[in-house]
């Protein structure tokens, strides 16, 4: 195989795709060639540096943009047949109601501030690590609770017909690094996100080794029977 | 513990596919705060794909708000053989190149937005601990990476973005750009290689 062929197949050999008779060739082939080992090790360090391009945030709000053009469309039917000939935007029992609801929502969702609490060393091109954690699929094996919290202070006076949804991240060492309510009576969000912090985790694997994980999870509250002798 | 007695919580894992799936429901079903939180949960990726893949933070937080309102539009036409981010990272790539066509007939070149971009994000790219001059260096590392990306063509680009930036697997990027698996491994080894010979030729590392 020439030096040529060998690096056709760079791409491959780091997303792990490569079949493992020629990543051993591949393997051997780099330590025994220096020109090739440069090439590698700069494709490495270009991705790298693409995989540290830091997350930004827009220069205003989004959701507050796209709620206020909803609601432009939904409130001028000439401007809606302007802008979207053919299709009603909004059935028009519905808008006044969804733009309410837009409005009280506002506040609702609630975007617990992030914690870290494990500092996140940089993986290969750090998928998997805290700050991009995996979601659960087939492939990936969800971590399981060891330590769990105890919600009873955080959920005391909470109507018993309530529920939550909540993002947890899990880290690699089983910690949780962050807790999103996501919906549910924001009243709750608060100490119900302190609360989780406390659970630990056998972390969650892909491929055989740990992974961070972000779990979502619905929280409400069961009946509890007392046992029946 | 008492009968009947409210007492402790069940936690009930949903894994992101069903509890996205509750969530498209209730979008489709009319309710605008399910919709405010699916804004909620794909905004910063939204954002994020559409400012790499335009080079410009204004532009893509215009395009951002155009993705959303047709999600929101489209949203009864969307068929589960895909996830919904998928799904949503298709209509990003779109509405950027629909975009960048925009500016090719205006003959106006407005990805030149990098400094912008860096002066806004200077405080937010500083990180507990770092010098001055770390915070420097990084953004300059950021520009560098941001300027290449630009250079590379469209399709390159896309790859890449979704690939290195956002971690999607081939098969998700495949159903993203709507091409085959095979396309998306062949078209990555080449964009991944133009990106090197921009950031990291071989010479400068040694
Ligand atoms: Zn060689």
């Amino acid at each position: 195989m020439s030096c040529r062929d060998v690096r056709a197949m760079f791409s491959e050999y780091l997303d792990g795709e490569l079949a493992p008779a020629h990543a051993r060739f591949l393997a051997r082939h780099l330590e025994s060639c220096a020109a090739c080992r440069a090439e590698f090790d700069a494709l490495r360090c270009a991705l790298e540096m693409m995989a540290a391009l830091p997350r930004e945030s827009s220069p205003d709000p989004i959701a507050t943009r796209v709620r206020e053009r909803l609601e432009l469309e939904a409130r001028k039917p000439a401007v809606r047949h302007l802008l979207r000939p053919g299709r009603p935007l909004l059935r028009p029992r519905f808008a006044p109601v969804a733009v309410a609801a837009f409005c009280l929502m506002a506040l609702p969702i609630l975007m617990v501030p992030v914690r870290p609490t494990v500092p996140a060393p940089a993986g290969a091109l750090g998928f998997g690590s805290e700050s991009r954690p995996l979601s659960l699929s087939s492939d990936v094996l969800a971590p399981r609770l060891t330590q769990s919290a105890s919600l009873d202070d955080a959920l005391a006076g909470a109507p018993a017909d309530r529920s939550w949804f909540v993002e947890t991240v899990v880290t690699r060492d089983g910690r949780v690094s962050a807790v999103r309510v996501l919906g549910g009576d924001a009243a709750y969000a608060a100490p119900l996100a302190d609360a989780l912090r406390q659970e630990r985790f056998e972390p969650g694997r892909f491929q055989g080794r740990p992974v961070a994980v972000s779990l979502y999870r619905l929280i409400s509250r069961t009946e509890v029977r007392a046992p029946s002798t | 513990m008492a009968a009947g007695e409210f007492a402790i919580a069940t936690v009930e894992t949903l894994g992101a596919a069903s509890a996205e799936r509750s969530l498209l429901e209730q979008c489709r079903g009319g309710d605008a705060a399910a919709f405010a939180r699916l804004v909620a949960l794909h905004e910063t990726m939204v954002f994020n794909l559409a400012l790499r893949m335009l080079g410009n933070p204004d532009e893509a937080r215009d395009v951002s708000q155009d993705v959303f309102l047709q999600v929101y539009r489209t949203l009864g036409r969307f068929e589960e053989r895909s996830s919904l981010r998928t799904w949503i990272y298709r209509i990003v790539v779109n509405l950027c190149r629909n975009r960048r066509r925009l500016w090719m007939r205006r003959r106006r070149d407005r990805s030149v937005g990098l400094e912008d971009l860096s002066a806004r994000d200077e405080s937010r790219l500083a990180q507990g601990g770092d010098s001055p001059y770390d915070t420097v260096r990084r953004r300059e590392q950021a520009e560098r990476v941001q300027r290449a990306l630009l250079a590379l063509s469209f399709d390159h680009r896309a790859v890449l973005v979704l690939r290195e930036v956002e971690g999607l697997t081939c098969e998700e990027i495949a159903h993203s750009l709507g091409i085959a698996e095979g396309t998306v491994k062949s078209r990555l080894a080449r964009a991944r290689d133009a990106l090197r010979a921009r950031l990291c030729a071989p010479e400068a590392t040694r």
